[in-house]
């Protein structure tokens, strides 16, 4: 029996076939080009070193994340660049750069400056917020807004991100 | 069940059966590999909670959203908690929407082979309540967090088709074992809930003193899932432990991720005496409707099948050697069947590409009646286990095909072994996909490998070191997703005990009804 099953698989196993990998369609490409847009914004978000709540100081300062725990410190980082001039945004061509956190009142204003030890340090825009002990846990759907000085208005978003991507408050 | 369900068929059926394999070797077809894998909807499981409410409408976030409290907003589902909102639009309807979704198994079913690829989550909102704002803009409500996925669940209040406020509510995961306590062999039920849709929180792994034996999904229930392992010994105190696991593996400091609130769940669990070996013991997974007709081996296409015969089967699952009655009309009268089963030959190592064939054996050769009817009667081959086709072919066409599911089926293990010698288990009917080809090995709750009824044509004869001091010890053979040639990119559940193969089985909604197998050995001195 066994050596019979054996030549059987023999003689198949010399026939087989084989087959092209799981053919996968590749996703539909952007159009080129795009929509034109007057200023660019990246926008991140990062921990801050120092919260209120030391109970949740982060094991490495200033690390980027979209998920945050109550009384973490969520830094808003940005660089923009205005198209049209290429210039950098700061606060030469910047009127205000502010950002809207649901249930916060007040708008909170980005400042311009360096960020790092010695004279090459980054300059870019920040703001910190402090994660109130009592907010609503899940998405925090922020807003960034920009106003250029010659009037240039620009905002960004997270829409169109995946929900695991935003910036989402955890217990 | 005893512990010899199947005799051994005598040495002149294994030869028979060896021809007749060896014919229908003959006959070897191409083999198809026509690659669709996509979701499958999940077949409809009892007790799985269903959606907490119905689909909301699409709605656009606002520039200036407020928020909502939660109170509580940590709680297992099912939970009252009360939500409340200030600073909206005075005396306004509003819809109360929770985030949540569906999750499938995606799986490439073929004429040849299933493969399965992992899962797939789809989110949306569903309308858990509706308020009214007071004349200041606030309201206040009452809700029951729905027993859903675990994990943080994005609420909305929603005025005028607009979101307006944002909360959120985190269903938190669940464990509960029973009993505490009792002899070898006791079945410990475990139960999650709060399972969530994410892959770092989709899965929870069991640990038995420190051992790992196994994982728990809950896919397709909605986050739940109630499974049972066996307590082993030797008597005295042993630790269970559950913990959240994200590519099969336990996250053992999920406390310093982002989920930090996976926290593992320990249990202590007195083994009670030694009372003996228990018997062998098969548990099946509950039964439920297939979603998908495809089988493997059914000809592709209704252009493979001929004419307007049809054939019945008298029983569509069994064990090898079972005997099937075949009914068939249409037939073309007074002209010799073939009967034959669809099978396939290959493995599955060393494997690049298909390493398998399409096969038929032939099962006999009746001839159909003068009105085109046929009465005959066939046996399951001693081979591959899984779904398979009975066809009828008459003048080299399929008039009619039938599939048949092939069930694994316990053979023998032995029963006293002393330590550090050898003992086997036996099993049979094993099939070749996927999803059924391997079954999961632990050794007193310790995972230790897999064994595959591929290349063996279902037989699988495992020959294991009996290790332990003496009294009994528990093997258990669960149900594994085998995940390579080919292999895709880290699918879950891969290549380890699937504890949670009873409601959440990848292949139930194919109608792989897989068991797992409970047995024990005597160590002696």
């Amino acid at each position: 029996m066994k050596r019979l099953l054996a030549v059987l698989t023999l003689a198949i196993g010399t026939a087989m076939l084989t087959s092209s990998a799981l053919a996968q369609n590749p996703p539909t490409p952007n159009p080129f080009p795009g929509a034109k847009h007057q200023v660019f914004l990246y926008v991140d978000t990062v921990q801050n070193s120092h919260p209120k709540n030391p109970a949740v100081t982060p094991t490495v300062g200033c690390s980027q994340t979209n998920f945050f725990r109550r009384g973490q410190g969520v830094v808003f980082r940005s660089w923009g660049v205005e198209t049209k001039t290429g210039l950098a945004l700061t606060p030469d061509n910047v009127r205000y750069f502010y950002a809207t956190i649901p249930g916060v009142a007040t708008p909170l204003k980005l400042n311009f400056g360096a960020h790092g030890a010695g004279s090459n340090a980054p300059w870019f825009w920040t703001v910190n917020w402090d994660i109130p002990n009592d907010y609503p846990l899940g998405i925090v759907n922020y807003k960034l807004f920009v106003r250029m000085k010659d009037g240039t208005r620009t905002s960004f978003s997270q829409d169109g991100l995946a929900a695991t991507s935003r910036l989402t408050i955890t217990p | 069940m005893s512990s010899t369900a199947h005799t051994t068929a005598s040495w002149r059926r294994k030869l028979a059966i060896a021809g007749a394999t060896l014919a229908g070797a003959l006959l070897l077809l191409p083999a198809v590999a026509v690659a669709d894998p996509k979701p499958i909807p999940p077949p409809a499981i009892p007790g799985v909670p269903g959606l907490a409410g119905p689909v909301a409408p699409a709605a656009a976030p606002v520039d200036n959203m407020g928020i909502l409290k939660a109170t509580p907003d940590t709680a297992p589902g099912g939970t009252n908690f009360t939500l409340a909102g200030t600073g909206l639009a005075p005396g306004k309807a509003v819809s109360i929407t929770w985030s949540t979704g569906n999750i499938s198994y995606v799986l490439d079913a073929r004429p040849d082979t299933v493969d399965y690829l992992g899962r797939s989550v789809s989110k949306f909102n569903v309308v858990i309540g509706k308020a009214t704002t007071d004349s200041k803009g606030a309201f206040s409500v009452s809700l029951t967090a729905p027993k859903d996925f675990g994990g943080i669940h994005d609420i909305y209040a929603v005025i005028d088709g607009k979101q307006v406020s944002h909360g959120g509510f985190l269903v938190s995961r669940t464990v509960t074992i029973s009993p505490l306590k009792g002899p070898i062999g006791t079945p410990i039920t475990i139960t999650v809930t709060g399972l969530g849709m994410s892959q770092y929180e989709s899965e929870a792994a069991v640990l038995y003193d420190d051992h790992y034996s196994g994982l728990i999904a809950g896919n397709t229930t909605r986050g739940t899932a109630t499974v049972q392992i066996r307590a082993a010994g030797p008597v005295g105190q042993h630790m269970l432990e559950v913990y959240d696991a994200s590519h099969v593996l336990p996250y053992l400091n999920i406390e310093e991720s982002p989920l930090p609130w996976l926290t593992p769940f320990e249990f202590g669990f007195t083994v009670t005496k030694d009372a003996g070996a228990p018997r062998p013991r098969v548990e099946m997974p509950v039964t439920v409707q297939p979603t998908v007709d495809a089988r493997t081996t059914l000809s592709a296409g209704t252009a493979a099948v001929s004419g307007a015969a049809t054939a019945k089967l008298s029983v569509t699952n069994g064990s090898i050697l079972t005997k099937v009655g075949v009914t068939a009309s249409g037939l073309t009268a007074n002209a010799p069947v073939d009967l034959e089963w669809a099978t396939v030959v290959g493995n599955r190592v060393n494997c690049t590409g298909t390493c398998w064939s399409s096969v038929q054996v032939p099962l006999g050769k009746p001839t159909a009646a003068a009105d085109g009817s046929l009465a005959a009667s066939i046996t399951v081959p001693d081979g591959l286990g899984g779904w398979h086709a009975v066809q009828l072919i008459q003048n080299g066409q399929v008039k009619a095909q039938v599939p048949f599911f092939v069930n694994r089926s316990f053979v023998s293990i032995t029963k006293t072994v002393k330590a550090g010698q050898k003992f086997t288990i036996h099993l049979k009917g094993v099939g070749w996909t996927q999803v059924d080809n391997t079954l999961a090995v632990t050794y007193d709750n310790s995972y230790i490998g897999y064994a595959c009824g591929f290349n063996s044509q279902g037989d699988v004869t495992m020959n294991l070191v009996a290790t332990g001091a003496p009294g009994t010890h528990l093997i258990d053979l669960y149900p594994m997703m085998y995940t390579q040639s080919p292999a895709y990119p880290f699918p879950p559940l891969a290549m380890m005990p699937l504890l949670s193969f009873n409601r959440d089985g990848p292949g139930l909604a194919l109608g792989y009804n897989l068991p797992a197998f409970h047995l024990a050995i005597t160590v002696v001195k």
